[in-house]
């Protein structure tokens, strides 16, 4: 049990963290909290994860060892990578010397704003919100039917090694499914099975739901920041209201809120929630301009806005949108298209309209390879 | 456009997320100052909402993904755009704001962890435990060859989620009506509400099962021990009965319906 946690808190927590070090090294300072950190990690590690499985899947039907530690080693890599780059990019910075250490060794953004009473009480309650859904996460089960193929498919590649080669309703084999053999989520599931030897449906029911919403919350919170400014007190209650509108959001079976609180573990919740919610973060940090520091700005001052980091964050999370599910491909393309096309008439730059472009690439080939096979 | 309106309000469901997104949205393009975010959380979003309406739009979708028109609405930011326009909103009167608006989306919405949706999980697995202990009961050693084993219907979803030892003779896919499977006559026979013992001993063996699971209230008509099935063991409400006659090396292609599991069928798979 304690080897399994162990497991469990070096992939799932550890080595995200470090492979997010990699695209925070080229954002702004100010923005690149500790949280930010790890959902670039953690959705950095899902594109990799994707790239590694897709071609194993669609070239080898036993090959879920070879993802696993082809997997595992790419990670370790990114990991380090993560760690030197942003030792260099960084760290190495001048460094004000009145900072906190934690600030000034890492350059990660900690807050340290005192709180009065009445936003401790919002942040409380907000809380309390997000640790009672993962509580109901362990302790409630719910019922959908297209488990007997997803979880199943992760059981088989962890008990059988076999990669969509088999029909998780009966057990027979059956030729490859293209359609879902693309969106590798179950076989992803399978891998975090395998390296901390806990059972697959044990991980999809009970263990990566406790992730996966607390990584939600995390990207609404960084997308509060932005919003905000900084303002806790607003923070908080923007927290607050989110994890209501989560809470109260069963009003049917298709809102993205029914599909986290009952689908948590499966691609089709993961993409209507984590995905849709970070892209639209990511355009955030892109976009979004404080005009009250732009006009505050000096006569000849620019306004240095890194933003590579988040460029290259929307690039895998295209990835990630067709890891979750095949709907992703056309999906997150609407969305970015969307994005693309009013961003480039109101800044009147054709530029914006080519790099989002550029980021639904991996869409493109994915499309491409489900039409040609 | 019919069509849409309705997929729109089957959305909606329950509860009025939509109309406060909508007013949501309405309060923002009146009351936003900062360009970038009209930009970024009023215009695209009320654009999408828009083209969401467009007939042509509906039909290209449904060209791609028929079924799933709905999934437009989650590239929508409702929740970011409500929970940011409430913030903005209650700004004034901070504390008796926060009660409220949530006191509003409480009543707009449907409380997640009803009954209806979830039930108090009975192990980690969060699949029933009377599954865990049948196929307990029958699974295959370590080692040993996979088996064939019938269960009743309602619990087909949550075998293979257990253990992928255990083959089945129907899985979900002959649950799901609008699915285009293979004729297994079978599974016609657990559904049916009489079931006549014979055919069962005989359908048993020619789906090679091991074993097959009743419910303790079935209405068997006659008595499988007459018809090579010995009671094996069982389980609160269901019986395990171990057929006989069963062989796991027959020939699966001498015999017709095997034949059917083992071709491949064009079927909606899971959604």
């Amino acid at each position: 049990m304690v080897t399994s946690i162990l497991a469990l808190l070096i992939i799932l927590i550890v080595i995200p963290y470090c492979i997010g070090l990699l695209p925070a090294s080229f954002v702004p300072d100010e923005r690149r909290t500790v949280s930010a950190v790890y959902v670039f990690g953690f959705t950095f590690s899902l594109a990799l994860f994707e790239l590694i499985s897709v071609p194993v899947i669609i070239m080898r039907g036993d090959g879920f060892p070879l993802i696993v530690g082809l997997y595992l080693g790419v990670e370790c890599a990114c990991a380090m990578i993560g760690l030197i780059v942003f030792n260099f990019a960084v760290r190495k910075k001048p460094a004000d010397h009145t900072e906190s250490w934690l600030k000034r060794e890492h350059r990660i953004k900690v807050s340290t704003v005192t709180h009065t009473t009445e936003e401790k009480i919002l942040w409380l309650l907000a809380a309390l919100s997000v640790v009672f859904q993962l509580v109901m996460y362990v302790r409630m089960q719910s019922f959908d039917g297209d488990d007997a193929y997803y979880v199943v498919q992760s059981l088989l590649s962890n008990e059988t090694d076999t990669l969509y080669r088999i029909k998780p309703y009966t057990g027979l084999t059956t030729g490859m499914d293209l359609r879902h053999a693309l969106a590798s989520v179950p076989v992803w599931i399978a891998y975090i099975a395998r390296v901390s030897g806990i059972h697959s449906t044990i991980i999809a029911h009970s263990v990566i739901g406790l992730l996966l919403i607390v990584i939600l919350y995390l990207i609404y919170y960084n997308c509060g920041v932005i919003l905000f400014n900084g303002d806790s007190k607003k923070l908080a209650a923007f927290m607050l209201f989110i994890s209501f509108l989560y809470l109260f959001g069963n009003v049917s079976i298709y809102t993205r809120e029914t599909f986290m609180l009952t689908r948590t573990w499966q691609g089709k919740s993961m993409l209507a929630n984590m995905v849709i919610a970070t892209v639209i973060w990511l355009l955030l940090s892109i976009f979004y301009r404080d005009e009250e520091r732009l006009a505050a700005l000096k006569y000849g001052e620019e306004d240095e806005h890194v933003t590579l980091g988040y460029w290259i964050m929307i690039f895998c999370m295209s990835i990630v949108a067709a890891m979750c599910s095949t709907a992703g491909v056309f999906l997150i393309g609407l969305l970015i298209g969307a994005y693309g096309t009013v961003l480039s008439l109101w800044k009147r730059d054709i530029q914006i309209a080519l790099k989002l472009m550029i980021t639904c690439v991996p869409l493109v080939i994915y499309g491409a390879i489900y039409v040609i096979m | 456009m019919t069509q849409v309106v309705e997929i729109y309000k089957a959305y909606n469901g329950t509860g009025y997320f939509c109309l406060l997104f909508i007013a949501a949205l309405i309060y923002l393009w009146f009351s936003e100052q900062n360009r970038s975010l009209r930009v970024l959380i009023v215009i695209v979003p009320t654009a999408i909402q828009i083209f969401f309406f467009i007939p042509y739009f509906y039909m290209a979708y449904n060209m791609l993904d028929e079924g799933t028109y709905y999934r437009i609405l989650w590239l929508l930011p409702m929740t970011l755009v409500i929970a940011y326009s409430a913030v903005r909103v209650i700004s004034n009167h901070f504390r008796i704001g926060v009660a409220v608006v949530c006191l509003i989306i409480a009543l707009s919405g449907t409380y997640a962890y009803t009954g209806m949706t979830f039930s108090k999980a009975e192990n980690a697995y969060h699949i029933p435990e009377d599954v865990v202990s049948l196929c307990d009961m029958v699974r295959p050693d370590e080692g040993e060859e996979k088996i064939f084993v019938a269960f009743p219907p309602i619990l087909v979803h949550f075998v293979r989620q257990y253990t992928t030892d255990i083959l089945l003779p129907f899985g979900r896919d002959s649950m799901v009506a609008s699915w285009k499977r293979a004729e297994n006559p079978f599974f016609d026979l657990y559904m049916s509400h009489q079931k006549p013992a014979d055919q069962l001993a005989r359908y048993a063996t020619e789906y090679q099962c091991e074993y097959i699971i009743l419910d303790a209230n079935d209405d068997i008509v006659g008595d499988l021990t007459d018809y090579g099935m010995e009671e094996y063991g069982r389980v609160n409400d269901y019986i395990v009965y171990k057929n006989l006659s069963s062989s796991v090396w027959a020939n699966p292609s001498e015999n017709g319906y095997m034949n059917a599991l083992f071709k491949d069928e064009e079927n909606e798979d899971a959604d």
